[in-house]
């Protein structure tokens, strides 16, 4: 089981960028509801253990920071949801 | 970890994939407005194959200004996503798939003598470059290549007419047989388990 990912934070911002080629820090903190610094604190922990990239650029002069999930990320989720699926398989079965 | 903690894990991935699915539809004004500029140019080549029988370049302005309008409305669509927080993938593959298709109809553009004679031929070999180049650019180097080769061989098909098919021909063998070959090789060899 990955550690990492049983945090509701950090899961949901790997399932939010399932679908996004990318997202900004402001977009992931608005699809999750959570606080600045809570959501910079996890997505650390995700860019640390290279589930997730970040890059900074400008837009209109400002900065922004994107993140993207990566191809060892993906792989990861797909692997916990697995082994959620089987868990609740097993604890219907018993 | 227990049942109920596994289920509670999976609400939290279908709520923000439910979510999600609302926001990966992409815009369908793009598409609109190409099939419009599509639709006018086919119809500025049938009005001209009827009722005219010499080049006449004003009966081209509304399809070229209606082109300049439809390349400026896709940058600037293009400009909005990157400035809005979340670019879903459909949005990012539709806007791939369009940049490759708008170079590809400017190379069919350029090379109008090949395409009347040799249409069948430049088809195949701009169809199958489109594929390697969309393949490409996700990250295969191999399929760059490939559909660069295919392009450059409409191109260069061009300007030697008297042997057009040969040069698509062998931009077909090195771009897209090439490829194939290329891409088998670093396939490796299948394992059979059992």
């Amino acid at each position: 089981m990955d550690e990492l990912l049983l945090s509701k934070i950090r899961l949901s911002a790997i399932a939010e960028l399932l679908t996004a080629e990318w997202a900004t820090f402001a977009a992931l903190q608005k699809a999750i509801g959570t606080t600045q610094g809570n959501l910079g604190a996890h997505l650390a922990k995700l860019v640390e253990a290279g589930y997730v990239s970040e890059e900074k650029i400008f837009v209109d002069r400002r900065p922004q920071t994107r993140y993207r999930l990566t191809k060892k990320g993906r792989a990861a989720f797909v692997d916990h949801v697995r082994e959620m699926q089987a868990i609740l398989k097993q604890g219907r079965v018993s | 970890m227990n049942a109920p903690e596994a289920r509670e894990q999976l609400d939290v991935v279908d709520r923000v994939l439910a979510h999600a699915e609302r926001s990966i539809r992409p815009s369908g004004m793009l598409f609109v407005l190409w099939g419009i500029v599509a639709a006018v140019v086919d119809l500025t080549f049938q009005a001209i194959s009827w009722y005219s029988t010499r080049f006449v370049w004003w009966w081209f302005a509304p399809a070229v200004i209606l082109y300049a309008a439809a390349i400026l409305t896709t940058i600037v669509y293009a400009n909005r996503a990157k400035r809005c927080g979340r670019l879903s993938v459909i949005e990012a593959q539709y806007l791939r798939v369009l940049y490759i298709s708008l170079c590809a109809a400017g190379v069919a553009v350029f090379c109008a003598s090949i395409f009347n004679g040799w249409a069948d031929g430049a088809i195949w070999s701009m169809a199958f470059g489109i594929s390697l180049v969309f393949i490409g650019i996700q990250g295969n180097r191999i399929a760059l290549a490939g559909g660069i080769v295919l392009f450059a061989s409409i191109i260069v098909a061009n300007f030697v007419p008297h042997a057009v098919g040969v040069v698509l021909a062998i931009g077909m063998l090195i771009g897209y047989v090439g490829a194939g070959i290329a891409f088998e090789a670093s396939r490796g060899p299948i394992v059979v388990n059992g």
